[in-house]
């Protein structure tokens, strides 16, 4: 056991009220640890303090009893989705702000670190719903390609240069919520039924 | 043809000359120079490195004014450009001094008109924020800058970007081709380019495409002889391939 309040606890429910320092002796944790773990005992009415001595108190021994663990987290299930920093497409949206008319090879070689598993894939995506909703204009012609067959790589103009942080596709709703602005831009209606 | 970026040997000086710059001793002397011919890949390595790290990139314009140069830098970093100079400035040093993120100025030499006041004020922002400033630009840029004492003084390191020798075409042909190019190749795009990686892209990629329709599995020079490979127009000649060298070169096996 090595959380410092869940060993005071288990010391007080053996044997209370307790003197600070029988508590210490008693528990293993001193000093600025035991000082801590009572605060935050007592803050939850696990502890009360009377003539100087700690004692354990009913919600403190039914926690016990519980089996639970006295810890500082986690407070509850993580609430939304997390994000991830450093992703590619991040560093997408920063090749498009530095070049502002580019092809989707031009990003891709910018871009990609080389781990990804197939960063053509993911930057196409994310250019296309870009472009859908208004940040970037697909220009007429093509850059060449490099495969004999190829049709050639699309290019792009940004348009909406909104900020330096990405603005994150959101597939489910069919827009882009830009956090530089904080607002939804939602892909226009033909484009959405795509 | 894969879209990479190729790590060259002059990206590995450019990394040595940022390591180099931000272990300086005094925090003042924040300004890394970059200078190379055009083609030999700096505004590519100045483009990829800003990606990484996040830095404010931004590419001088020939008619900056000091004006321009604010209204530019507010723009990348998403800044209130309204107001008094001061007050804009402030709040540019702020977020630079918070986020720690470097500024880079491609095309620099247009910053040196009416006495380098782009320059200064760039200077100024980054030494208060004690962060990395980069300067890029063609061959030149450095005698500008050390006409300046209050710039030149504060140059932590210079790099100067050099054709791409033999090894570095290899390694790009390696990353890039998705057909294997043989030795004998590899020095013929070597030569024809000068080292210049924008011509040695464009070689591999004529060289890929011919290894692709011939269903080779490693195209050598013989392969793609009478091919125009690289365009020079200031040689005013199209560079194509010998079919085969007098004495075969060692560089190693093809990826």
């Amino acid at each position: 056991m090595s959380w410092p309040a869940q060993k005071v606890l288990a010391a007080l429910a053996d044997k209370s009220p307790l003197a600070p320092a029988a508590l210490g002796r008693a528990s293993g944790v001193t000093g600025k640890s035991l000082e801590n773990a009572l605060y935050r005992l007592r803050k939850h009415a696990f502890v009360a303090i009377e003539r100087g001595c700690y004692r354990i108190t009913e919600p403190g021994r039914a926690f016990l009893e519980t089996g639970k663990r006295f810890t500082s987290g986690p407070r509850g299930p993580q609430p939304g989705r997390r994000l991830h920093r450093g992703t590619l497409r991040e560093r997408a949206w920063r090749a498009m702000r530095i070049k502002v008319k580019f092809s989707s090879a031009e990003i891709v070689s910018l871009a990609a670190k080389g781990a990804e598993s197939n960063p053509d894939s993911n930057v196409g995506k994310y250019l296309r719903a870009l472009e859908r909703a208004g940040y970037l204009m697909a220009l007429a012609r093509r850059e060449a390609g490099t495969a004999p067959t190829s049709n050639g790589f699309r290019r792009y103009v940004l348009v909406r240069n909104s900020g330096p942080q990405a603005p994150r596709w959101l597939p489910n709703h069919a827009a882009v919520y830009d956090p530089n602005t904080e607002q939804m831009h939602a892909f226009s209606a033909p484009e959405a039924a795509r | 043809m894969r879209k990479l970026f190729v790590k060259t040997s002059n990206y590995t000086r450019f990394m040595r000359a940022v390591d180099r710059a931000e272990s300086r001793g005094s925090p003042e002397a924040a300004i890394l120079l970059v200078t190379g011919q055009a083609g030999e890949g700096k505004t590519a390595t100045l483009e990829h490195w800003s990606v990484e790290v996040g830095a404010v990139h931004l590419r001088a314009k020939a008619d900056w004014t000091l004006a321009y140069f604010k209204r530019d830098l507010c723009a990348a970093m998403r800044i209130d450009p309204r107001g008094h100079a001061d007050v804009v400035f402030n709040r540019v040093m702020n977020r630079l001094g918070t986020d720690r993120t470097p500024v880079v100025i491609d095309e620099a030499r247009f910053c040196l008109r009416d006495h380098a006041s782009v320059l200064q004020k760039a200077r100024e922002c980054c030494d208060l924020a004690e962060v990395l400033l980069v300067l890029g630009g063609i061959p030149g840029l450095e005698n500008g800058i050390a006409r300046h004492d209050e710039i030149s003084s504060r140059v932590a390191s210079w790099v100067e970007f050099s054709p791409s020798t033999v090894a570095d075409v290899r390694l790009i042909a390696n990353e890039l081709s998705e057909v294997p190019l043989a030795d004998d190749l590899v020095t013929q795009i070597h030569q024809a380019s000068d080292g210049r990686i924008r011509l040695v892209r464009n070689a591999i990629a004529v060289a890929e495409t011919m290894g692709k329709r011939g269903r080779l599995k490693v195209v050598t020079a013989a392969d793609v002889a009478g091919q125009d490979l690289v365009y020079d127009w200031q040689a005013r000649r199209k560079q194509s391939v010998r079919a085969s060298l007098s004495k075969p070169v060692g560089l190693g096996l093809v990826k």
